[in-house]
């Protein structure tokens, strides 16, 4: 070949090998999984001195930042979704070839097996895919996949370039050709935001998890484990396995990890390996049930608190081995730091939030409406009310009182029927409208008053009588939220969760409902005639509509694959015309509870009469009914997937009415 | 192994890469293994067909050059042609031969048939080998050609990997003196042979495969659809085999070009045809003159003292050209109907119709729709799963539902509106692309050694993303969330 051609077959060469790394970088996902083997590559050599290893439950939990700051050395998460044991091995040899490293932290969920082999396809495909060519990645594709899938690994594209039809695939491309890989954060975390149970502050210490038995690894991980340990005895690495704080879940999570933590202590003790068993990591934490995101994950306050205590230990412990460590990010982890403390700030002021969102909605206020208004004089809310027809017959004292509180200084009218219109942003301290008018109100965001406001929605709102057209409207940039009842119509909308939180309606004007009264509750529960409970071990039979259910400790467990729950109780003899029902039930965050009701006018499905909450976590769930001729009860547990517990369920015949 | 596979990418460039660096006299070794490998890489079994095929024409043709008498020369070619059609009998045709027979035996003598249906698998490009061996022996036959010595040569002209299980179907005159040739690599060559190559892979991978999602869910359930459905179901077949089966000839000729091998030429833009006949001479170009050659030149071809020979010729090739497609009946009433068509075509040349049709001057393009037209009623009965399934689409065709063009319906047919937006505009590329050179009468669409390496590496890029492969069962990646 004549040396012109040379020139430009290499020059095709080079522009080919330009773009299939240019579609590479940018069809693969950019998620932080995806970007842990960039983030590595970008960290100088020989800077990281504690490597934590494992599976989500590892990167979800060590926050390189606060453990940074705390040890006074540099640390590094290479913790990715699902890595087990027989991965760990080649990506510790990986992190050898640049860092020297002084102590590993295996998390003990990956010595574990509990995925399938779907899961499994994808769990390689993150630990290897951006993982830079080398006999080590080849070895490991080699060891984790079947033959037939090794090309698969190893030109990864295949199973990315039909990210080209995802929506926002340009935008990502425009980050990816904006961000240069020395601006990669090896400090990166990111948290998981949700909450596991926003009110039950309790610890999550089980004593089911508190065992002293003991189980073996299948001698398959034990091999592997073995070859960690002789990657760390050969390289002077101190091996530590540590478990995080997890809650009992069937199915999703071994129950399993303190016996085999017990199991590998006598190995432990003969190989120099430290173990932090389940007890001690959990007492030590003082992680609760709100410092989970899910049953097996922290968020972000438990992942601080549970990286505060790692990092605390570690350096009391091995103080002798990390003396003689630099600490290279000692700006950067500062810096981070800050950045971080702000995001928890704003993390537990939702969580408050949240909580307070749960208080609203885990009771029905209607028998209470100056109760409600105190409730709701927060000033993280904005509280939008609106009448419909004659709101003025039992409007007393206390309303009125607690409503001025909130900054509406009407005086009801006992009179005439009045139509009213009120908007606090922020409580008594904050913007307030308010309009009082025998004719019909229209307000809406085109109003300089409404501007003032500084509302983060377009508003429109009517408030209107029975002369002028019936209508209670409360509509956030078009959407309907009032509940268009006879008499106060209320909506609150959260300033920190963007969301409206509680939507209610009081009906004032109506003496059965007695919205007015406070001290007098209509039925006491207490006094109540339980006609009906399901012995829920025994009594299965007698509800129809669960599919899969077990009886458990303490409940029935239902579980849910993504079609909606429900059970249904079916011609209840004896009931009278005032029932409550009592319901403890233990369900996901923010599951949609419907109890339906039929009685004995209702032959058609669809005329249940219905209640609908929220439910977090275990509740106790009241509720009562009044002159209804009940035969049927319908509970529909929302559609989310998940495991509910229903631990009892109680009919009772509301007989003794106090007056 | 398939063109489009990992493995062929791999295997392809490795052999061109040994073909160069070692010496001449090797190089008839390297290809011949490399071919088995090939073959084998999909059934090893089968390979024996292959060399019983090889071992009888390469006997069988010296011993018909060496014998004088004709009664032995006859002989000879008799026995040649019943080993390769007897082997191709026996593992294409005889399950569907054997139900025939089947059927009629019990009709007329109510009697149970013994015969039970051989359970093998079709061995891949059977029909392909066996005729190109077939033509050599035919020709040495007809004293056209002298047989080939060399065993090693012969064994490589019948396995020659590019061409092997889908043509083109090359003639000996033409592949052996190449394959004895000592090629030189040649940089331009190259850069043209991966150009073509890729063009191939585009088709195959980014329009063929996407296409046939529709086409396959269609004529897999017929009775769910109806009018509009069937017509672009058919279009997309008449597109999908079209890209598909030229696909594979353009990576042959591509592939044979990088060992400075030059295959014939086996499409030439059929769909631009202004007849069925002329439409023959475009399409599957290596098959349609082996079947001129070696079947309708002798019964008798269109020299017949009586014309309705000529017809009758024309019919029986068409219908066996049917049967060589694929054993069912729909291919052999395809096949049928194609003899049809092309003899009515011949019969309104003649005498005064032909003389009113020159005159009438028809516009091109409205003889290309009549063509088009006649194609795809032709594609119908091809692409049908059964005789039965054809019948209710002709039943259910006129039906108008064109609504369905607009309603969203088409989004059901297994693509989303990403591919079938992608699918629209590759297709109007392609036929832009070839009613260019169709039309300016060129031959690339694009000039320069330089030039045509940027759009090779551009088409590559294009098939790794755009392409329809690969489709990873997991890609909601639930993972994604913890």
């Amino acid at each position: 070949m004549k040396a012109n051609n040379a020139i430009k077959a290499l020059l095709l060469i080079i522009v080919l090998s330009i773009g299939l790394l240019g579609i590479n970088t940018l069809l693969y996902p950019k998620t932080m999984h995806m970007d842990k083997w960039r983030e590595f590559y970008a960290l100088q050599d020989d800077t990281i001195d504690v490597l934590f290893l494992g599976s989500s439950h590892s990167h979800r939990t060590f926050i390189p930042a606060v453990i940074n700051e705390t040890m006074q050395v540099d640390s590094f998460s290479l913790g990715m979704n699902g890595t087990g044991i027989a991965q760990l091995k080649y990506l510790l040899i990986e992190a050898n070839k640049t860092q020297q490293v002084k102590i590993v932290v295996i998390e003990a969920f990956s010595l574990m097996e509990f995925d399938t082999e779907r899961d499994k396809k994808e769990i390689f495909h993150f630990a290897f895919d951006t993982m830079k060519l080398s006999i080590n990645k080849i070895n490991a594709i080699k060891a984790n996949v079947e033959k037939k899938d090794i090309l698969e690994y190893l030109f990864p594209i295949k199973t990315y370039h039909l990210r080209w039809k995802e929506e926002d695939i340009d935008k990502e491309i425009g980050l990816v050709l904006k961000t240069k890989a020395s601006t990669l954060n090896p400090l990166n975390f990111t948290p998981m935001t949700n909450l596991y149970s926003p009110t039950y502050n309790e610890p999550i210490i089980n004593e089911r998890f508190l065992t002293n038995e003991k189980k073996s690894l299948v001698s398959e991980y034990q091999k592997q484990l073995d070859d960690v340990v002789a990657i760390c005895n050969e390289n002077n690495i101190q091996l530590v396995i540590t478990c995080v704080p997890y809650v009992e879940q069937k199915d999703i999570l071994p129950y399993e990890m303190n016996e085999y933590l017990n199991g590998l202590n006598d190995y432990a003790n003969e190989n120099n390996i430290d173990i932090i068993n389940y007890s001690d990591m959990s007492k030590h934490t003082n992680v609760y049930r709100s410092d989970l995101s899910d049953s097996g994950h922290v968020n972000l306050t438990g992942a601080n608190k549970v990286s505060n205590y790692i990092a605390t230990y570690l350096s009391e412990k091995y103080s002798e081995i990390l003396n003689e460590c630099i600490y290279d990010y000692h700006a950067e982890s500062k810096k981070e730091l800050e950045d971080l403390e702000k995001e928890i700030e704003e993390f537990e002021l939702r969580n408050s939030r949240l909580q307070k969102r749960e208080l609203l909605n885990s009771n029905d206020y209607s028998s209470n409406l100056a109760y409600y208004l105190e409730l709701i004089n927060d000033p993280n809310y904005i509280v939008l009310v609106s009448t419909k027809n004659n709101i003025n017959t039992y409007v007393n004292n206390d309303i009125q009182d607690n409503f001025s509180k909130l900054g509406f200084d009407a005086n009801f009218s006992k009179e005439q029927e009045e139509n009213y219109i009120f908007i606090s942003n922020g409580g008594p301290l904050g913007n307030i409208y308010s309009r009082t008018s025998t004719s019909k109100i229209i307000v809406s965001s085109d109003q300089q008053e409404i501007q003032d406001l500084k509302l983060p929605f377009k508003l429109d709102m009517v408030s209107s009588s029975s002369t002028t057209g019936s209508l209670s409207a409360v509509d956030f940039n078009g959407k309907m939220h009032s509940e268009n009842e006879d008499g106060f119509n209320i909506v609150v909308y959260d300033k920190v969760l963007h969301w409206v939180v509680h939507t209610a309606g009081f009906n004032t004007n109506d003496i059965e409902q007695r919205y007015y009264d406070r001290e007098k509750v209509k039925y006491n529960i207490s006094q109540g005639e339980v006609i009906y409970t399901i012995n829920i071990k025994e009594e299965l039979s007698k509800v129809s509509g669960i599919s899969m259910s077990i009886p458990i400790d303490g409940g029935i467990l239902i579980t849910s694959n993504s079609e909606e729950p429900s059970f249904t109780i079916q011609d209840i003899k004896g009931l009278s015309n005032h029932i409550a029902i009592r319901l403890v039930i233990e369900a996901p965050e923010y599951t949609k509870l419907e109890v339906l009701f039929k009685d004995k006018s209702r032959t058609f499905y669809d005329d249940y009469k219905e209640v609908t909450q929220l439910l977090f976590g275990e509740n106790e769930i009241l509720i009562e009914i009044h002159d209804t001729d009940i035969t049927d009860i319908k509970f529909n547990l929302g559609d989310l997937s998940g495991d509910y517990i229903i631990k009892s369920l109680e009919i009772f015949n509301l007989n003794n009415e106090m007056d | 192994m398939s063109f489009n596979s990992i493995e062929f990418i791999l295997f392809l460039p490795l052999v061109v890469i040994l073909y160069y660096a070692i010496p001449y006299k090797f190089r008839w070794v390297l290809l011949l293994l490399v071919s088995y490998f090939f073959y084998m890489f999909w059934n090893p079994k089968y390979i024996i067909l292959i060399i019983i095929s090889t071992l009888v024409d390469y006997i069988a043709s010296i011993f018909i050059e060496k014998s004088k008498e004709k009664t032995k020369k006859k002989f000879l070619m008799v026995i040649s042609l019943s080993v390769n059609l007897g082997l191709l009998f026996v593992f294409k045709y005889f399950n569907f031969f054997n139900g025939v027979a089947n059927s009629v035996f019990e009709q007329l003598t109510n009697v149970e048939y013994q015969i039970g249906s051989l359970k093998y698998l079709l061995p891949i490009g059977i029909s392909f080998y066996t005729f190109q061996t077939l033509s050599y022996t035919i020709d040495v036959y007809r004293g056209k050609r002298k047989a080939e010595r060399h065993l090693g040569y012969f064994a490589l002209y019948v396995t020659f990997f590019p061409q092997l299980v889908a043509g083109p179907i090359e003639r000996s005159d033409k592949l052996i003196p190449q394959l004895k040739k000592k090629h030189k690599f040649d940089y331009y060559q190259t850069i043209q042979a991966l150009l073509r190559i890729a063009w191939g892979m585009f088709k195959k991978v980014v329009i063929a495969d996407r296409v046939a999602v529709i086409v396959n869910n269609v004529f897999g359930n017929v009775t769910e659809y109806s009018g509009i459905y069937y017509i672009i179901a058919t279009i997309g077949f008449a597109v999908q085999v079209y890209c598909d089966f030229s696909a594979y000839s353009d990576i042959a000729i591509g592939s044979a070009k990088l060992m400075g091998i030059s295959l014939m030429e086996n499409f030439n833009m059929p769909y631009f045809s202004k007849s069925i006949s002329e439409f023959w001479t475009r399409w599957h170009i290596s098959l349609a003159s082996w079947f001129k050659d070696y079947l309708y030149i002798p019964l008798g071809g269109s020299r017949n003292k009586e014309k309705w020979k000529t017809y009758r010729n024309l019919i029986v090739v068409f219908a066996v050209s049917g049967l060589w497609h694929g054993a069912d009946w729909n291919y052999i009433l395809w096949g049928l109907l194609n003899g049809i068509y092309v003899s009515i075509e011949r019969w309104l040349k003649k005498g005064k119709t032909g003389a009113l049709l020159h005159k009438l001057k028809i516009p091109g393009f409205l003889q290309q729709i009549y063509a088009i037209s006649l194609i795809l009623i032709g594609f119908i009965v091809f692409r049908s799963n059964s005789v039965g399934d054809f019948i209710f689409i002709f039943k259910h065709l006129f039906i108008n539902n064109l609504f369905v063009l607009f309603d969203g319906s088409l989004l059901k047919l297994g693509l989303d509106g990403n591919d079938l937006k992608l699918l629209a505009a590759v297709i109007i590329w392609l036929f832009s692309v070839e009613a260019y050179k169709h039309y300016a009468k060129k031959e690339t669409l694009i000039n320069g050694d330089f030039v045509q390496g940027l759009a090779t590496i551009f088409l590559i890029l294009f098939i790794i993303v755009f392409g329809f492969y690969g489709e990873y069962e997991a890609l909601q990646f639930i993972y994604f969330q913890f």
